[in-house]
């Protein structure tokens, strides 16, 4: 999934968009993004003032927003889903479409718990990170993510997160 | 059960508090769908226990009772088939 995919995908929108690209993706199943991290981003120049450090928590935020897309995105654009079928593309399609009520708001997920999250090293200007997420259940509105942000084959970042999903 | 409970769900309560018959939801206790979420994915990792849907696990979530009698059905089955 390219940026101008993801515009389409997330409700996001700057300063708050935390995900360039989706490298892999497999609706409701798992999925992987990338974020490049730039000494120009908003952030950088307060965190810290001659020190620029990643913030944790918008490394969850886009761990979260990796998940948001896995769980969420709609592959009706295209045919773009990496490995999937033709015929499982239209079955994720319409599980999506009949989400929304004719009219009415797109399904939107959110952060609902951020049930354990490791840091295992800070990340700073010039890295790529990865969001690797997999569901490992969901339960009515509600999915537990197994999450996991790398830079290169470096498990920067780890823990699981739950998103709530609004219905209607 | 009771000891899961709170482990599972890091209730700041002792085990014995909870009422066996005790309704775990929409009760006193303050838990909600995140809870049950834990609940489920607890009884996967410690007892290899799957909640098939949303509608069995409100059935077995209903008090310690409902879910330590399906806890112990679920392992009694296992223990017949040998593991």
């Amino acid at each position: 999934m390219n940026s101008r995919e993801i515009l389409e995908n997330l409700p996001h929108r700057y300063p708050f968009i935390m995900v360039d690209r989706m490298v892999e993706l497999v609706p409701r199943e798992h999925g992987i993004g990338l974020k490049n991290f730039t000494l120009n981003e908003a952030f950088f120049g307060g965190h810290f003032p001659g020190e620029p450090i990643v913030p944790g928590v918008l490394v969850i935020e886009s761990l979260a927003q990796t998940a948001g897309l896995v769980w969420l995105a709609r592959t009706d654009r295209a045919g773009k889903t990496p490995g999937s079928p033709a015929g499982a593309e239209t079955a994720a399609t319409s599980a999506i479409t009949d989400g929304a009520t004719a009219g009415g708001m797109a399904p939107r997920c959110f952060l609902a718990e951020i049930r354990a999250l490791k840091f295992k090293r800070m990340i700073t200007p010039g890295e790529q990170m990865t969001t690797h997420v997999r569901i490992m259940k969901s339960f009515g509105a509600l999915a537990m993510f197994e999450v996991e942000a790398r830079v290169g084959n470096e498990i920067v970042a780890q823990g699981e997160l739950v998103m709530a999903q609004r219905q209607t | 059960m009771k000891q899961f409970i709170v482990r599972q769900l890091k209730l700041k309560i002792a085990p014995d508090q909870i009422g066996t018959d005790e309704r775990l939801f929409g009760g006193s206790l303050g838990l909600d769908s995140i809870d049950a979420l834990e609940l489920v994915v607890g009884l996967e990792r410690e007892f290899g226990i799957t909640i098939p849907d949303q509608q069995s696990g409100l059935k077995v979530f209903q008090s310690v009772r409902t879910l330590s009698d399906f806890v112990a059905g679920e392992l009694g089955k296992r223990g017949s088939v040998g593991k």
